[in-house]
C-alpha cells in the first residue's frame, strides 16, 4: 500500500453525532492526521470550505434536517470549493445503499460503509491522495489562471504513463469543453472510448456534437450512454433538455419524468420537470414537482422567488386557490433577498386575480404593476412569464409593453 | 433467479445473532468484577468481541441484501474497480482479527486488474468469507484473483480442515441451490454467495461460486467466478 503522508494535510471532519465526529477524529490522529477541523451540519462545512483550503472532507451521508452528504458535495463542486485535488469520503450507514448508489449524479472519492476500521479508513485515503495528489498543479492552474492554463498543466501528466490515464482524459474533455476547444475535447473522448465504452465520454460527445449543431447525433450519444450506464444521471438530463430545445416537448416532459423518478434529489431536475410540465398543461405533473422543488430548495438555500410564482401558477390551475394565496405571501417573507421578487410576486398575483376575479384584487395588482415599470423595466428573464399572465386576464396592450 | 423462503432465511438469522449477542453479553459479564466494578479485559475477549461483532454485521448486511432480492428492490450497480484493492478492502475490514490470531495474510493479485461489478456485493461476499476463514484457518488466508479465460476469479484460500462435505461443489442460484436449512447460518451464507455471483450476469452466462478443499495442506478453497459486465 502506498504511504502518503497525512500530517501536512487539512482534513474537515462532517457528521452530525459528536459521538462519531469523535470516533473519526480518533482514528485520524492515529493514522498521523494533525490538522483536523470539524462541522457538524452540511451548512457548516460548506462555509469552512468556501473559507479554507482543505486537503480532505470526511462526511456522512445523513447530517440531519439540512444539506445531506451527496448534495454538500454537488454544492460545493458545482462552487468549485472542493476542486481537483480535494478528496471526499462519503460515509454510509450501510453497504447497499442503492438510495445513495442508485443514481450517479456527483460521485465521492470513496464510500466507506458503516461500520469500518481504522485500516481500511487508511487505504482509503491512501488511494485517493494518490489520485488526487498529481491533480495539485491542475487545481491550482484552475483556481488562478483557468481552464486553459489548466489545460496545459494537465497535459504534462497526461505525457507520462499513468493508471489513471481514463480519469485524466475525463478532466481533459471537461476542461477543453468549458473554454470551447470541441476538437481537443472530442479527441479526448475518443481516445478513452478506444479503452471502452464509457458513459462520461459518450455524453462529452453527445455535448460537443450540441455545441456543433448535430443534434441528430447528440441525441444518439445521449441515448447509448444511458443504454450502457442508466443510472448515469447527466445522460438523462442532457437528452431531456436536448428534446425540450428542439420542441420535442412531449417527448421532453416524459424523459424528465423518468430522470426524476429514478433520481429525486436533484433541485434542478424538478425544476425543468415542473415548469414543462405547467407548460404542456399537466398540472397534475407539475404540483408535485414542485413540492420536491421546495422541499429540496429550502434544504440547499436556493429557493427563488421564481419557484414560488412558478407553483402558484399550478396551483390556480389546480383550482386551490387557499395554497396559492398562501404560496404568494411566502413569496414575499421568504425572498426578501431575491432582487427579482417584486416582479415575480406580480406573475404570482396575475394568476391567482384571473382565477378569483376579484375586480379589487386585479385592479391592485395591475397597479402594482404600474409602479414597478415606473421605476424599471422588467428584467429579461421575466417578460415572457409577465406577458404570459398578463395575456391571460385579456391586458393584450400591456402584455406588448413587457416584453 | 428463484426466491427463497424469507422467514426461514430470517429465522435462522436471528437464531445465529442471539447467539452471538449472547456470548457479547457474557464476556462483558467477565470482563467486569462483580466485587469491585473494575474492568480488565485481555486480549483474547477483545478479540472473541470483534468477532462476534463483525458477525452480527455480516448477518445484517446479508439478510438486507437477501430480503432486497427477494422484494425485487436491489439494482445491482455495476461499475469498474481494482480488485486489488477490493481485496486489500477485505484484508483491512478484518485486520484487527487476522493480527490478534497471527494469521498471516497474503494478497495475489495484478494491480492494474479492473473488473465490472457491483462493489457493495462483492464486498459482502468477502467479508463474509473472511470472518468465517479467520475462524477456522491455522496459519494463514490467501486472497488472489486472476483471469481464468474471459472469468474473473477471485479466491480465499486457508489452511485449516477444510470445508464440510456438504459444502463442496458449484452453487448458483439458477442451478437451483435450494437454501440448505441443515446448514443452519452456513446455509444461508452460502445461498447469500451464490445469490451475489449469479446476479453478476451478461447475455451469455452467469457468475458463481466453487467450494474445494484444495487449500495448503487440504485447507478450505472458495472460489467466485464472474463473467464480463458492460459498466460505465
Amino acid at each position: 500500500m502506498l504511504r502518503l503522508k497525512l500530517d501536512t494535510k487539512t482534513i474537515l471532519i462532517v457528521d452530525d453525532y459528536a459521538n462519531m465526529r469523535s470516533i473519526l477524529r480518533e482514528m485520524l490522529r492515529t493514522l498521523g492526521c494533525q490538522r483536523l477541523i470539524e462541522a457538524s451540519t452540511g451548512e457548516e462545512a460548506l462555509a469552512i470550505l468556501r473559507n479554507r483550503r482543505i486537503d480532505i472532507v470526511v462526511c456522512d451521508y445523513n447530517l440531519g434536517a439540512g444539506l445531506d452528504g451527496q448534495q454538500l458535495l454537488e454544492q460545493a463542486r458545482g462552487e468549485g470549493v472542493v476542486g481537483l485535488a480535494t478528496v471526499f469520503i462519503l460515509v454510509t450507514a450501510e453497504n447497499s445503499s442503492e438510495m445513495i448508489l442508485g443514481a450517479l449524479e456527483s460521485l465521492p472519492d470513496e464510500y466507506l460503509a458503516k461500520p469500518f476500521t481504522k485500516d481500511l479508513l487508511n487505504a482509503r485515503l491512501q488511494r485517493a491522495l494518490a489520485r488526487r495528489e498529481p491533480l495539485t498543479q491542475v487545481a491550482h492552474a484552475l483556481t488562478k489562471q483557468g481552464a486553459p492554463a489548466a489545460l496545459i498543466a494537465l497535459d504534462k501528466l497526461l505525457a507520462q504513463p499513468s493508471q489513471r490515464r481514463l480519469d485524466l482524459l475525463r478532466i481533459q474533455a471537461d476542461l477543453a469543453l468549458q473554454c470551447g476547444q470541441l476538437d481537443r475535447a472530442a479527441a479526448a473522448c475518443e481516445a478513452a472510448l478506444s479503452q471502452r465504452p464509457l458513459a462520461w465520454a459518450l455524453v462529452y460527445s453527445g455535448r460537443i456534437a450540441e455545441a456543433k449543431q448535430d443534434f441528430v447525433t447528440a441525441d444518439a450519444q445521449y441515448r447509448q450512454a444511458i443504454e450502457l450506464t442508466p443510472h448515469f444521471m447527466e445522460a438523462h438530463d442532457r437528452l431531456a433538455a436536448l428534446c425540450e430545445s428542439r420542441e420535442r416537448e412531449e417527448e421532453a416532459l416524459t424523459l424528465w419524468q423518468q430522470a426524476a423518478q429514478r433520481s429525486p434529489k436533484s433541485v434542478h431536475r424538478q425544476r425543468r420537470l415542473a415548469k414543462l410540465a405547467q407548460k404542456l398543461d399537466r398540472p397534475d405533473l407539475a404540483e408535485p414537482a414542485w413540492q420536491r422543488v421546495q422541499t429540496l430548495a429550502k434544504q440547499m438555500h436556493c429557493l427563488t422567488a421564481a419557484d414560488y410564482a412558478g407553483e402558484v401558477e399550478t396551483l390556480v390551475a389546480l383550482g386551490n386557490l387557499p395554497l396559492a394565496k398562501k404560496r404568494c405571501a411566502e413569496l414575499v417573507t421568504h425572498c426578501r433577498r431575491d432582487p427579482l421578487a417584486p416582479w415575480w410576486f406580480v406573475v404570482a398575483r396575475l394568476h391567482y386575480v384571473h382565477a378569483t376575479a376579484n375586480e379589487e384584487e386585479r385592479t391592485q395588482v395591475l397597479k402594482l404593476l404600474e409602479t414597478q415599470l415606473a421605476q424599471e423595466k422588467p428584467p429579461s428573464e421575466l417578460g415572457q412569464a409577465l406577458a404570459a399572465a398578463l395575456t391571460q386576464l385579456g391586458e393584450h396592450s400591456r402584455a406588448s409593453l413587457v416584453v | 433467479m428463484k426466491t427463497i423462503d424469507f422467514t426461514t432465511v430470517l429465522a435462522i438469522s436471528i437464531h445465529d445473532m442471539k447467539n452471538s449477542l449472547s456470548r457479547v453479553l457474557n464476556a462483558l459479564d467477565q470482563i467486569v468484577d462483580p466485587e469491585t466494578g473494575d474492568c480488565h479485559c485481555e486480549a483474547p475477549m477483545v478479540a472473541q468481541l470483534q468477532y462476534e461483532a463483525s458477525r452480527i454485521n455480516d448477518n445484517l448486511i446479508q439478510l438486507l441484501a437477501l430480503y432486497r432480492q427477494d422484494q425485487g428492490l436491489y439494482q445491482p450497480n455495476f461499475a469498474c474497480v481494482s480488485v486489488h484493492d477490493l481485496l486489500e478492502d477485505g484484508w483491512l475490514s478484518n485486520k484487527p482479527l487476522i493480527d490478534h490470531h497471527e494469521i498471516e495474510c497474503t494478497i495475489d493479485c495484478a494491480p492494474e486488474l479492473e473488473w465490472s461489478l457491483d462493489r457493495q456485493l462483492i464486498s459482502a461476499l468477502l467479508d463474509n468469507v473472511i470472518t468465517n476463514t479467520v475462524r477456522y484457518t491455522k496459519s494463514l488466508i490467501h486472497l488472489a484473483a486472476r483471469l481464468d479465460g474471459e472469468l474473473l476469479v477471485i479466491s480465499i484460500e486457508d489452511d485449516g480442515p477444510g470445508y464440510p462435505e456438504a459444502m463442496l461443489g458449484h452453487w448458483s442460484l439458477d442451478d437451483g441451490a435450494p437454501l440448505n436449512q441443515r446448514l443452519g447460518r452456513t446455509g444461508v451464507g452460502l445461498h447469500f454467495c451464490a445469490m451475489v455471483a449469479t446476479c453478476h450476469a451478461n447475455a451469455a452466462q452467469h457468475g458463481q461460486i466453487v467450494l474445494h478443499n484444495k487449500g495448503p495442506s487440504g485447507g478450505g478453497h472458495f472460489a467466485v467466478f464472474l463473467p464480463p459486465l458492460a459498466a460505465g
